[in-house]
């Protein structure tokens, strides 16, 4: 018996068997070949996967950085040569593990080459192949429950193919798993002092904005073509800016209704430094501390779905969580959408790099773009072709989500060069003015006062 | 003017130790996905570089010669620039290991000595 039928005598899991026995066509390219050390090393869809001198040692410090004492099940996305599952099972001997593969040839190719029976036969791995068809209901439930420690590969998420339905999902979970495991030291610190600053949350303003309009400004390019109108807006739509977006409003001499930050890291304490700034701040517990600490007007905290501390506080003061999505601007739709107003329009989100650029010229943030290799494409509210990044593309997907959620509101966006979004149109600025002047003035302000009754 | 010489050949010395530790360390970033870390050392790490590089040409022209490769240490710096525009990580952290970290290592054995001029 040669290793490939040795590999598929040894496989549990009748479904895959024949999957990989039968897997012909594939949108994967793989290449396997050995690496300077002697070992296998694989490169899928031109992207290598594992390290070209040592794969075995680079899977090693990979998953060494992922195990976790607390996981009761590991769910692997990617089989690739199996590196990943048989050092896992080496380490965590009793745990189980699932192993999801979007595509049999992947397995069918590493069958080939090496002998995987140990994995296939081991009675704590179930492997899925997604051209299996979906996995069972009951598995999604489980491993989306806390007690399961999911863990993609970077690599391997960059080496699914564009149009692969489970990337966008993936990344979306693994942005959101790298930015936590670089700041949870500084977001548990942020969080112990901004819980003691507040002076009131969040979910005190909820619903309580009925029937009213919004405004969320962001730091987008298409802010600087948008500035000038806003100060016609004051009074009609309540204004929420976030942290980078205050300087190019100062200079405009408009006064946001309220500000919003979201970051743990200590760069946004400039976003608010000799702004003047002394009307509502409503911050993430876990947003940077020195910002919140310094600023002089109310504090208004809000917890967040996701963070177990934020989850735990929240209960136990009866209070309701936000979503975050992962950046201050998604963060602030969800807020305002909570509030109660019946219209919310986007000011400066590009979600782009429209003109060349990422961020509004006075921004605290913002870089030009120089080289467009890496980038995505999208459309554009014009109906031009803009660059954007994965990121980008991920908050963009959640503002279509959460639109999609929300019928009872009126969205509207007025970034012209910015990405499309789905769900929200395209107005002109100059439009949203004009549609204001019928509307009653309104002292936003005073009524939050009133609500923290500070 | 000697002793700026000597101080800036000081300063390289203990430089380019660090930046062979430091090469570990944006490999061992890299490999554990924690790519934000990483980048922000890249930058640093190739800020350092075009630092030796100048120094060993400011040397040469005050007659002091050292037996590392600018043009190779160059070549890293490109060769960094092109994984990370394909955004292929496993490439670089697999430069910074097993190539630019030896290099450093080596490179941080050598000393500059004075050139000799040649009598005619």
């Amino acid at each position: 018996m040669n290793i490939f039928d040795c590999n598929l005598a040894a496989m549990k899991n009748k479904r895959l068997r024949e999957k990989v026995l039968c897997s012909v066509l594939s949108p994967v390219t793989i290449e396997i070949h050995p690496s300077k050390k002697g070992p296998l090393t694989m490169r899928m869809n031109g992207n290598y996967l594992y390290s070209c001198y040592d794969p075995i040692k680079d899977v090693e410090r990979f998953m060494d950085s992922q195990i976790e004492e607390e996981a009761e099940i590991y769910c692997l996305f990617g089989f690739g040569l199996g590196y990943h599952v048989q050092y896992l099972l080496r380490k965590e001997r009793h745990k189980r593990v699932i192993m999801i593969e979007p595509y049999a040839s992947v397995i069918c190719k590493a069958a080939e080459c090496m002998d995987l029976s140990f994995i296939f036969s081991h009675p704590n791995v179930e492997i899925f192949c997604l051209e299996q068809g979906s996995l069972p209901i009951e598995l999604w439930n489980e491993i989306a429950n806390g007690r399961t420690r999911t863990v993609i590969s970077n690599a391997w998420l960059k080496a699914l193919p564009q149009g692969d339905k489970l990337k966008s999902l993936l990344e979306d979970i693994k942005i959101r798993d790298m930015s936590f495991q670089r700041f949870s030291l500084l977001m548990e610190k942020n969080f112990k002092n901004n819980v003691k600053c507040a002076d009131e949350n969040v979910s005190r303003l909820f619903s309580k904005f009925n029937g009213q309009k919004a405004i969320l400004v962001s730091a987008g390019p298409s802010l600087d073509d948008s500035v000038h109108s806003l100060k016609k807006l004051k009074g009609k739509y309540f204004m929420l800016s976030v942290g980078s977006a205050l300087r190019v409003l100062k200079a405009n001499g408009v006064v946001p209704d309220a500000v919003i930050i979201t970051d743990p890291q200590e760069f946004v304490r400039k976003q608010l430094d000799n702004m003047e700034f002394v009307g509502p701040l409503i911050y993430l517990s876990t947003a940077c501390h020195s910002a919140v600490f310094n600023h002089e007007g109310v504090k208004i905290i809000a917890f967040q779905k996701g963070y177990p501390q934020a989850e735990c506080y929240a209960e136990k003061g009866d209070v309701s969580l936000v979503d975050t999505g992962g950046s201050v601007a998604t963060t602030a739709l969800d807020i305002l959408i909570k509030m109660g107003f019946s219209e919310i329009v986007l000011v400066g989100q590009d979600l782009a790099y429209s003109k060349g650029k990422s961020h509004a010229l006075q921004s605290t943030s913002g870089v030009s773009v120089v080289s467009d290799e890496s980038l995505l494409s999208a459309i554009a509210n014009d109906g031009t072709i803009v660059k954007t990044t994965t990121i980008l593309a991920v908050y963009k997907r959640w503002f279509e989500r959460k639109v999609s959620e929300t019928k009872h509101v009126i969205f509207k966006n007025t970034a012209e060069q910015g990405a499309a979004i789905e769900g929200i149109s395209f107005v002109h600025i100059s439009d949203i003015v004009a549609e204001a002047e019928s509307c009653l003035e309104y002292d936003f302000c005073k009524k939050i006062m009133e609500i923290v009754q500070v | 003017m000697t002793n700026l010489i000597y101080e800036t050949q000081d300063s390289f010395y203990e430089y380019i130790v660090r930046v062979a530790q430091g090469a570990e360390t944006i490999a061992s970033d890299l490999r554990e996905d924690r790519i934000g870390e990483a980048l922000q050392l890249i930058v640093q790490f190739s800020e350092g570089v075009s630092w030796l590089i100048q120094v060993i040409l400011l040397m040469r022209e005050n007659n002091y010669s050292i037996n590392i490769n600018p043009s190779e240490m160059n070549e890293f710096l490109v060769e960094i620039n092109d994984g990370l525009e394909r955004q292929d990580y496993i490439i670089v952290a697999d430069m910074f290991e097993y190539e630019i970290k030896p290099f450093f290592e080596e490179a941080a054995k050598e000393k500059f000595h004075e050139m000799k001029e040649e009598k005619h």
